[in-house]
C-alpha cells in the first residue's frame, strides 16, 4: 500500500556504450518500460531528467516521486514554481508538496559542458534559432517519437534525412534521440501539456556532453499564451547547475521569423512544419500548420520559390481552421501583410472569415450563457432544476 | 545638450547620502528628479539611472548618456528588456538605444544577506513579506507612488500603519519620497512603468541589499503585458542585486487566506488609494470592493479593521454600471466569485459581481464582431465596399 503512494523509477540500464538508456516507471503497481536511444551522443541517467518526466503524472495522481539519487539544488529549488505554473495552467493538476517530498538535494556541483544544442524539428522557429545563433550552436537534437509515431518509420526517416542535410550544410552534429516516452505520458494528458517537460528531460539526459540547450519559442512577447506547450516563464526553470535551458525567439513574431528564414533558399526548401504527420510527406499542404506557413509565405511573396510543400495552397483548406488566441494573432498578422500587397483577395476573404467568425459566434453564445448563468443567483432552485434536466 | 541622447546629469548626493537629485534631459527638456530617504542613504547607481531613462529614451528614439560603468549581467539583459517593451507596445514605435558605458569588472565582493521588499501595506505586499520573512530584513515604502502624496495627514496615517505592521515582524522601514512617478507617467501610463520605477529605486539601495522583492498582483494564468511581470522583473538584476518578482503562484483568494491568519495584517491592510480622513480604506473603490469581497468569501471581513463599511450590492453596482472594467482588473473576480458563491447567503452580491465577470461589454463586442465579420466582403466586392465607405 505504501508503494502505491510513490511513482518509482528503477531498473535503470545504460548500454550500447552509453547510447541506450532504459528504465522502468511504476505507477499504481503498473510498470512501464521507457527507452531513449541516441545515434551518436552519450546519454546519462540524469535524476533531473526523471523528475521532469514524472512531474506531470505525479501531480495528476497526487503521488510522491521516489528516486534514490540526489537532485541538483538549482533544479529542486525551481520545482515548486514549475508546479505552480502547471497547476494554474492546467487545473486538473494539483499543486502538492508530496511530489518532491522524498527528493534529496545534491551537495556537489556538477560541471557544465561547453557544447550548445538546439532542439531541431525543421520548422520555422527552429530554423530561425539556427540561423540567428549558428555561431553558438554545436549540435541539433532531433527527437524521433515525439510528434511522429515510432511506427511511421518512413516519415521518421525522411525527417532524419532532412535534419542531416541541414546539419551538413551548417556544419552541426545531428543528435537523433529515439524514445517511447511520449506514448507513456499521453496516458495523462495531451502532448502539448508536457512538451516542455520532455524537452527538458532529453536535455538533461544529454548533459554529459551538452551544457546548454535551446528551445525555440513559437510566440513573441506580445502574444505569449499558456497553451502552446512551452513558455518563456517555464523553460528556463528546468535548468540545473549542469544544464542551461534557454528559450529563444520571443522577440520576433511568426511572420518576422518566416521573413528572416525565407531569405535562405536552402532552408526554404528543407522546411518541415506539418502537424498531420500521418503520411510520408514532410508537409501535407492541407493541415493547419501547413496552411499557416503557406499563407505566411504567400504574404511575403515567397510561396512560389518554396518547394517544401507537396501541394499548392488551396483556399478551401483555410475555412475549417478554428481560432485560438495564438492563431488569431498569427493569422491577423498574415492578413495585414496580404492586405498591404492588395493581392490574393480570395485568401484575404478566407482569413478574415476565420479570424472574425469565432468572435461573432462565440460572443453570441457567451452572451446567452452569461445571461443564463447569472440567474443562478436570482433563482437558484429553478437554475438547479434546469441543470438537472 | 545633445538632441540624440537622454542625458542624466548634475547628480548631487547630500545630507549624508539621504538626499539624491539629478537632471534627466529628454529632447532638450530638463526634468529635475529627487529622492529623499528618512533613514538609509542611497547608493549612486548607473543601473538605476539607466532604468529611469530607458522608456523615455526608447519612446523619443534617443540613446542614453550617463556616468559610470554598467554591470555585465544587467548589460546582457538590456537587449531582452528592450525587445519585451517593443513587442508589448507595437503602436508606440519604440526604438532601441545604445549605451556608451564600459562594463564593470566583476569584483570579488561578499554579497549582503539583507533583503529589501517593496511594501505598500496591500495584499500583495503582506503576502510577499510573510512568505519570505527570513530573507526580507527591510521594507521600502515609497511616498509618491500612489495618490497619497498630496495630503500629509493621510500619509502620516498610512506610514503609522506600515510601521505598526513592520514592528510585528521586527523589520526596518525605509521611507522615501520621490517625484519619479510623475516624470515617467509623462511618457507611459503607470501600468507600464511601475515595475521599472520600483526596480530603479531598488538599485539605489544596492550598496546595502542583495535582494529586492517586488510583490506582484498577476498570476501565471494572466501573463499579459504589465509593468511588473515575472519575465521582466528579474531582468533588472545585476551581479549584486537580485530583483525578484514574487507572488505569481497564488491568486487573490489564496493570498487572502494566507495573510488573514495574522491579526496584525487585518489591522493594517491598506489596499485603497483614495483619500479618506478616518479610514485606511474607503470601502467604495474597485480595489476596496475586490478585497472586501475576497475577505467575505473566506469569512474574514468582520475581522478586518481597516474597512468602515460592509460590502453592499449598491457599491458593486456603482462599480460596473455604465462602466467596463479593464480585462486585467476583471480577471481578479472569477475566483473571488467562485469562492463567494459557496455560501448562498452571498447570492445577491454574487449577482452583482457576475456582472463584472460576465458582462464584458458583450453587446458592444457583438456589434463589433458582426461589423468585422461583414468587413471581409471588402475582398469580394472592393468597389461596392469603397462606395459604401464614401
Amino acid at each position: 500500500m505504501l508503494e502505491n503512494r510513490n511513482i518509482k523509477i528503477d531498473s535503470i540500464i545504460l548500454t550500447d556504450d552509453n547510447h541506450l538508456l532504459e528504465f522502468d516507471i511504476t505507477i499504481n503497481s503498473e510498470k512501464h518500460h521507457i527507452f531513449f536511444r541516441s545515434n551518436n551522443a552519450k546519454l546519462t541517467p540524469s535524476p533531473e531528467a526523471f523528475v521532469s518526466l514524472l512531474l506531470h503524472p505525479a501531480m495528476k495522481t497526487k503521488k510522491h516521486i521516489h528516486l534514490e539519487e540526489e537532485i541538483d539544488g538549482k533544479f529542486l529549488d525551481n520545482l515548486p514554481t514549475i508546479q505552480s505554473i502547471y497547476s494554474q495552467w492546467h487545473p486538473h493538476l494539483q499543486l502538492s508538496e508530496t511530489v518532491q517530498k522524498n527528493l534529496r538535494r545534491s551537495k556537489s556541483l556538477n560541471k557544465k559542458r561547453e557544447r550548445t544544442a538546439l532542439f531541431y524539428s525543421g520548422g520555422v522557429d527552429a530554423n530561425f534559432s539556427l540561423l540567428k545563433l549558428k555561431d553558438e550552436i554545436d549540435d541539433l537534437i532531433l527527437i524521433r517519437g515525439f510528434d511522429i509515431n515510432l511506427e511511421n518509420s518512413d516519415l521518421l526517416n525522411r525527417t532524419s534525412e532532412l535534419a542531416r542535410e541541414i546539419g551538413k550544410r551548417y556544419d552541426k552534429r545531428v543528435i537523433e534521440i529515439e524514445t517511447n516516452v511520449v506514448q507513456f505520458l499521453k496516458r495523462y494528458r495531451k502532448l502539448i501539456h508536457f512538451f516542455s517537460a520532455v524537452l527538458s528531460s532529453i536535455g538533461h539526459i544529454l548533459s554529459s556532453e551538452i551544457g546548454r540547450v535551446i528551445i525555440s519559442s513559437a510566440e513573441n512577447y506580445a502574444s505569449l499564451t499558456n497553451n502552446i506547450g512551452t513558455h518563456a516563464v517555464l523553460e528556463p526553470r528546468w535548468s540545473s547547475d549542469s544544464l542551461d535551458v534557454i528559450y529563444y525567439g520571443c522577440k520576433a513574431s511568426r511572420l518576422q521569423k518566416l521573413d528572416f528564414i525565407s531569405r535562405d533558399e536552402f532552408i526554404l526548401n528543407y522546411l518541415r512544419v506539418c502537424g498531420a504527420n500521418n503520411k510520408s510527406a514532410l508537409n501535407c499542404g492541407e493541415c493547419e500548420k501547413c496552411v499557416r506557413t503557406m499563407t505566411g509565405l504567400l504574404s511575403l511573396n515567397k510561396l512560389d520559390v518554396c518547394n517544401s510543400f507537396e501541394k499548392k495552397l488551396d483556399v478551401r483548406n483555410i475555412y475549417p481552421i478554428r481560432m485560438d488566441p495564438f492563431k488569431s494573432y498569427v493569422y491577423s498578422e498574415i492578413l495585414y501583410e496580404l492586405e498591404k500587397r492588395g493581392t490574393h483577395r480570395d485568401v484575404c476573404f478566407a482569413l478574415s472569415t476565420i479570424i472574425n467568425r469565432p468572435n461573432f459566434i462565440t460572443t453570441n453564445k457567451t452572451l446567452l450563457k452569461n445571461v443564463f448563468q447569472r440567474q443562478k443567483y436570482r433563482f437558484p432552485k429553478l437554475y438547479n432544476l434546469i441543470l438537472q434536466k | 545638450m545633445s538632441e540624440k541622447s537622454v542625458e542624466i546629469k548634475n547628480i548631487i548626493l547630500t545630507e549624508e547620502g539621504r538626499n539624491l537629485e539629478f537632471d534627466v534631459i529628454v529632447k532638450s527638456k530638463i526634468h529635475h528628479l529627487y529622492f529623499r530617504s528618512k533613514s538609509n542613504p542611497f547608493t549612486p547607481s548607473t543601473e538605476a539611472y539607466i532604468i529611469m531613462a530607458l522608456l523615455p529614451a526608447m519612446k523619443s528614439g534617443q540613446d542614453i548618456v550617463t556616468e559610470g560603468d554598467v554591470d555585465s549581467r544587467f548589460n546582457n539583459s538590456l537587449k531582452t528588456i528592450q525587445s519585451i517593451f517593443i513587442n508589448w507596445l507595437p503602436h508606440q514605435q519604440l526604438r532601441r538605444f545604445s549605451l556608451p558605458n564600459n562594463i564593470k569588472q566583476i569584483e570579488n565582493k561578499t554579497l549582503s544577506d539583507r533583503g529589501l521588499a517593496c511594501f505598500s501595506g496591500g495584499l500583495d505586499s503582506f503576502y510577499t513579506l510573510l512568505k519570505n520573512k527570513t530573507q526580507i530584513t527591510d521594507l521600502l515604502f515609497i511616498k509618491g507612488f500612489g495618490k497619497d502624496n498630496e495630503d500629509p495627514k493621510i500619509t502620516t496615517k498610512i506610514t503609522n500603519h506600515i510601521h505598526s505592521a513592520a514592528m510585528e515582524l521586527d523589520k526596518n522601514v525605509i521611507e522615501i519620497s520621490t517625484n519619479l512617478r510623475p516624470f515617467l507617467t509623462k511618457f507611459f501610463p503607470s501600468k507600464i512603468i511601475h515595475g521599472a520605477m520600483l526596480a530603479s529605486i531598488g538599485h539605489l539601495f544596492s550598496g546595502t541589499f542583495s535582494s529586492f522583492f517586488i510583490p506582484t498582483s498577476t498570476t501565471y494564468n494572466d501573463l499579459t503585458p504589465w509593468g511588473s511581470h515575472p519575465l521582466l522583473d528579474p531582468l533588472w538584476s545585476t551581479n549584486f542585486l537580485e530583483v525578484i518578482n514574487d507572488g505569481s503562484e497564488a491568486d487573490r483568494i489564496q493570498k487572502l487566506r494566507m495573510v488573514s491568519e495574522f491579526e496584525f495584517v487585518l489591522n493594517n491592510l491598506r489596499v485603497c488609494n483614495n483619500k479618506s480622513d478616518l479610514w485606511l480604506n474607503c470601502g467604495e473603490c474597485e480595489k476596496c470592493i475586490r478585497t472586501m469581497a475576497g475577505l467575505l468569501a473566506i469569512d474574514k471581513l468582520d475581522n478586518c479593521k481597516t474597512f468602515n463599511n460592509k460590502l453592499s450590492t449598491e457599491s458593486i453596482r456603482r462599480l460596473h454600471s455604465g462602466n467596463v472594467l479593464s480585462s486585467s482588473v476583471a480577471s481578479f473576480y472569477p475566483n473571488i466569485l467562485y469562492e463567494l458563491e459557496k455560501n448562498e447567503a452571498n447570492y445577491d452580491l454574487c449577482y452583482e459581481i457576475s456582472q463584472i465577470v460576465y458582462n464584458r461589454n458583450l453587446s458592444e463586442k457583438l456589434r463589433d464582431s458582426l461589423k468585422n465579420y461583414l468587413r471581409r466582403y471588402k475582398y469580394r466586392f472592393p468597389k461596392i465596399y469603397k462606395l459604401f465607405r464614401e
